[in-house]
């Protein structure tokens, strides 16, 4: 329903879904080397979430899809052509930028056919599919307002519409909820990706948030200074993060040293606190540890456990509370440990 | 003492900020408001002290080509430094070529720091009609001797005022488009905006108010320069600044002059009047 208001307000699919394939890229800016030989394959009408601390490059490689930053080496290729060497303007590519960019001195609907006149689309076409664009976004009669009146989420909405209504062959989103509130950004959330799905574009995202990129995204590309880290499906990376530093982005906040004895053998074994009990009896098929309570804390749903283990401290939980100097064992269930070797990098199964 | 009951009276309370500010406003009002009042005030006397008309009468006149001439060599001065002053600040704002960037930024405000008197006397030599620009066009074979003409007129009058107050303009603006959210260049570009277009429909609507100011400013400059039209224009009609130092120096006629000066007022005060409307609509809808 949604996809066909938009595929009428955006007047039919002529340019089609593509992918994108970056061949070698490397940026330097300012004689600063921002992106390492960075290679990718985004299939059409996929989601892709380009995830990472801030300053691993992730804007940057967002940037040159569009043309804003030229590439030192290396080859952007969108279907079957090269779009490397063009200027921003030829290239196609729809931005919604992280400030949204509405233009301030043109009201909603402005915002919202400009695209269309630039491509030379008369004047009675365009104000029906800014309506038409308007009532898919929830925005109707809202066309007149200047965008300064608008709140967050509805400029956020604008600047989507404004994006897609030129029927792009590829949507880039450069961490477009991060201005938003949390609730408003949950709800959000879920719209972009049903509207991603039923439009079938294909769409690379940049966000710092993982929970956002695990809960939108078929494929997370991971990145660290300026280089490609993992690139894998939201399961795959919450479950197996390639070395010690991806692990620790993505909430593994228990490594430990690994022990003779222990179920798996590895230098460094990580896992989540939440996957980390209090046992009276040793479980089969667990790593076991035994510690001193350092501190017991509140959460809502039960309590959060810090434990002197020798010389490292364990994170767990616990459903009911215990007192701190308390002797206690936990465990970890083999399944939700990683095992990383002696290099950081995760060892295979 | 100042004891409980004291409720001070409103004056004391003011006092001090009211001496505080005391020389600021007499400086003003000695320097600034009653030179004006009185300069006003004079083109209506006659010699007995009565209301009289006839100054005004005199200097439509005898001046009213002149009055024309600067509406006119103004209106088309502004409109050559608003076309070039932009074309400076847009590349400067957008330009692709570091180098080129650099370069212009380095010599567009020299003339900043160019005497009016000197730029007339430059624009003098350069314009004649055995002067330096002819001189290259003919050397370079792109004009023929015999159509070589002086731009000493109207124009030499444009171009000097232009060449002048052009890089001040440019100033204001380039800083104006330096301050503008970049993304919404970059978005326009996205969405298939080239270079030029940006910088019309995006960043121009967004720098129009300092674009406004620069001219309003020139536009009194322009109304207040005396040495630019006597340097470069020999005949009649000429500017009205330099008809009323004609009508001072020669006849000691103050009234005539100042009733010259009430139509430089006029002029700038509807420039004035324009721009306060101007800012008053945005301010009215930023607050809608």
């Amino acid at each position: 329903m949604i996809a066909q208001a938009f595929k009428t307000a955006s007047g039919g699919g002529d340019m089609g879904v593509e992918a994108l394939a970056l061949c070698g890229l490397s940026i330097r800016l300012g004689g600063v080397q921002i992106l390492h030989d960075v290679t990718l394959n985004v299939p059409a009408g996929s989601f892709t979430c380009l995830l990472g601390p801030s300053g691993c490059g992730k804007t940057t490689l967002l940037r040159s899809i569009a043309g804003f930053a030229p590439p030192a080496s290396g080859d952007i290729r969108l279907g079957a052509r090269s779009i490397a060497d063009l200027p921003p303007e030829k290239r196609g590519t729809a931005m919604v930028f992280q400030s949204y960019a509405l233009w301030p001195h043109m009201t909603v609907a402005g915002n919202l056919t400009y695209p269309l006149k630039l491509r030379g689309i008369g004047r009675a076409e365009r104000d029906t599919r800014a309506e038409a664009l308007l009532d898919m976004l929830g925005l109707s009669g809202f066309g007149p307002r200047k965008v300064g009146s608008l709140s967050g989420g509805q400029r956020q909405r604008v600047a989507l519409g404004r994006a897609l209504i030129i029927d792009p062959p590829i949507l880039l989103l450069d961490e477009p909820l991060s201005n938003l509130d949390a609730a408003i950004r949950r709800n959000l959330r879920g719209e972009l990706r049903r509207l991603q799905q039923r439009l079938g574009i294909t769409t690379i995202m940049v966000t710092h948030d993982q929970e956002e990129a695990l809960a939108m995204a078929d494929t997370i590309v991971l990145m660290r200074a300026g280089r490609v880290v993992q690139v894998a499906a939201p399961q795959d990376l919450y479950a197996r993060p390639a070395d010690l530093d991806a692990g620790r982005f993505l909430g593994v906040d228990n490594m430990i040293a690994g022990r003779p004895g222990d179920p798996v053998a590895a230098a460094t074994l990580g896992f989540r606190s939440m996957d980390a009990r209090i046992h009276d009896a040793a479980p089969e098929n667990a790593l076991v540890r035994n510690g001193t309570v350092l501190d017991c804390a509140y959460t809502g749903g039960g309590y959060h456990l810090q434990l002197e283990s020798g010389a490292e401290v364990i994170s767990a939980v616990s459903g009911v509370p215990v007192a701190p100097g308390t002797q206690v064992r936990v465990a970890v269930p083999t399944a939700s440990l990683m095992a990383f070797g002696a290099n950081q990098m995760l060892l295979p199964n | 003492m100042p004891t409980a009951d004291a409720t001070p009276s409103p004056l004391r309370g003011k006092l001090p900020g009211l001496l505080l500010i005391a020389p600021a406003l007499l400086a003003i009002a000695l320097l600034y408001v009653v030179p004006l009042a009185r300069s006003v005030i004079f083109a209506f006397l006659d010699q007995d002290g009565g209301l009289t008309t006839a100054h005004l009468r005199t200097a439509i006149e005898l001046y009213g080509r002149d009055i024309v001439f600067t509406v006119l060599v103004a209106l088309a001065s502004l409109a050559l430094i608003s076309v070039v002053s932009i074309a400076i600040a847009g590349y400067l704002t957008l330009g692709a070529t570091p180098w080129a960037v650099t370069a212009l930024r380095w010599l567009y405000r020299w003339p900043l720091f160019i005497p009016f008197i000197v730029a007339g006397q430059t624009a003098r030599s350069f314009l004649a009609r055995n002067g330096l620009m002819n001189s290259l066009l003919i050397d370079s074979g792109l004009m023929d001797q015999a159509t070589a003409q002086s731009l000493l007129d109207w124009r030499g009058l444009v171009l000097t005022f232009a060449w002048k107050q052009v890089p001040f303009v440019t100033l204001l603006l380039a800083g104006a488009m330096a301050s503008v959210d970049r993304s919404t260049v970059e978005a326009a570009r996205n969405m298939g905006a080239g270079r030029l277009r940006c910088l019309i429909e995006i960043l121009l609507p967004q720098v129009r108010g300092t674009l406004l100011v620069g001219l309003i400013l020139s536009l009194v400059t322009i109304m207040s320069v005396l040495s630019v039209p006597m340097m470069v224009i020999a005949g009649n009609p000429t500017m009205m600044t330099s008809m009323m130092a004609h009508r001072v120096t020669y006849y000691g006629d103050y009234a005539v002059a100042n009733a010259l000066g009430l139509f430089s007022y006029l002029i700038t005060a509807v420039a004035a009047y324009a721009y306060l409307r101007m800012t008053l609509n945005q301010h009215n809808e930023g607050a809608r």
